[in-house]
């Protein structure tokens, strides 16, 4: 599966990181990403899991194919 | 000839959504990044009556992306200068300017006359206040923010199925502590006047009754790769505020995002008081809000630093601070190399934190 990083996040995870551990839900996923970069846990953000923006508190099923943005918020202008 | 011309030969837009334009009052919230190409596309396309928020000054360090202005208005009032730039550019459109900044208490009589509201701002907080006002009075707004090369749009409070507030993308507002300015972290000049003409797109497509709103989705656009994501937001079915005008007017939209764990090792407010030769410095911008008013501190922006140096001579104890705690750290990594025998640390919650402490002494 593949992790696309957005706004501030960039900063941790400087692009595009492609997943095949097999991950089968979004906590183990989140894990994984939280060891591998610590700082994250510091961070407020939504995901989506392809098209669909959830709270990153909740749990949710990864299929191999998903894409995972983690989206901060933005407030800029 | 019809000034509209090219708009009234496409046939889906014709007179009738001309007509529309010319009869909406569109109010924009900031006159800045964003606010500058929004209020420039509604001026050009004939929108009747266009409000402009700002209470700020035109300064240098705007005009890489604030096309409204010119090096002749530095210093000037932005919603003035904003005002007069768009009567010259189109002298049929009614212009009503605000030079103020919203605040809970005055944001209800300003938004009363308009039929959409565009959000310009730049601060976390205002976002939540302009949304929970429309909520309240059932306005419909067009979101807008950008941060470094990217940046993203939504509309929200629109009366369809597909509607969503700000608070279903954002939940928590004191969970946002990673937000940050532009004058803190930096943008490519054309990242907002791109995603305020996809601002004032929504603006039109709202007027004119178009289907394919972005409600209920997020629109994200990464300049480097042009790369193009919308997103759904889905209805956050946990939140339990109901906003209504009173609970806003009492709310403090500063404190309510501000970060809740506070560091409890911050020792600013014991040494600033004890220590005479401990100096609290606002690295921001001079001018930026909010003010730190009857606090005594010293202004000093981050680029000034090296300019400043000796001003550190009579102090042993410097505390830095900005609006996110994000400026205030590089003020304290340059003061660490530069002023090596200093004591230096910086407020890990920004400005707010030191308004709240004030606010309770």
């Amino acid at each position: 599966m593949k992790v696309i990083p957005f706004g501030k996040i960039t900063d941790i995870i400087p692009g595009e990181i492609h997943i095949q551990n097999g991950y089968t839900s979004w906590s183990d996923l989140k894990q994984f990403l939280f060891d591998q970069y610590p700082a994250l846990q510091n961070e407020s953000f939504m995901i989506a899991i392809n098209t669909t923006l959830l709270n990153s508190d909740q749990n949710i099923f990864l299929a191999e194919t998903d894409e995972v943005s983690l989206l901060p918020p933005f407030s800029g202008g | 000839m019809n000034r509209y011309q090219r708009h009234i030969q496409l046939e889906d837009f014709g007179t009738e959504s001309q007509k529309k334009l010319a009869a909406a009052r569109v109010l924009v919230i900031g006159a800045g990044g964003l606010g500058c190409p929004v209020l420039m596309q509604l001026a050009a396309m004939g929108v009747g009556c266009l409000g402009i928020v700002d209470g700020d000054r035109i300064e240098l360090t705007n005009l890489h992306r604030q096309h409204l202005y010119a090096e002749k208005h530095i210093g000037l009032m932005k919603a003035e200068v904003a005002g007069e730039v768009i009567k010259s550019m189109n002298s049929e459109v009614k212009v009503v300017v605000f030079p103020i900044f919203v605040h809970e208490k005055n944001i209800f009589s300003v938004f009363q006359d308009f039929d959409i509201i565009v959000d310009g701002t730049d601060q976390i907080y205002t976002r939540y206040l302009i949304n929970d006002v429309c909520i309240a009075i059932n306005k419909p707004w067009v979101y807008g923010a950008v941060y470094q090369y990217e940046g993203q749009v939504s509309v929200f409070n629109v009366q369809n199925k597909e509607t969503r507030h700000y608070r279903d993308l954002f939940p928590d507002p004191d969970k946002n502590t990673g937000a940050v300015s532009c004058n803190e972290a930096g943008v490519l000049g054309l990242v907002p006047n791109l995603i305020g003409l996809l601002m004032a797109n929504e603006v039109v497509k709202y007027i004119v009754d178009s289907e394919d709103l972005l409600s209920g989705k997020l629109l994200h656009y990464h300049l480097k790769n042009n790369r193009q994501h919308i997103f759904h937001i889905q209805k956050n079915k946990t939140n339990t505020f109901h906003p209504d005008k009173k609970t806003i007017e009492n709310t403090n939209y500063q404190v309510m995002c501000l970060k809740k764990a506070l560091n409890p090792s911050s020792a600013w407010q014991k040494t600033l008081s004890d220590n005479p030769k401990a100096i609290l410095v606002d690295v921001r911008e001079v001018g930026e809000q909010p003010l730190l008013n009857n606090i005594p501190h010293q202004n000093i922006p981050l680029s000034s630093l090296e300019n400043n140096q000796n001003f550190f001579d009579r102090y042993e104890e410097i505390f830095f601070v900005c609006l996110s705690g994000h400026r205030s750290r590089q003020a304290m990594l340059w003061a660490k190399n530069n002023l090596p025998e200093k004591s230096v640390n910086h407020v890990e919650g920004g400005v707010f934190e030191i308004l709240e402490y004030y606010q309770h002494v």
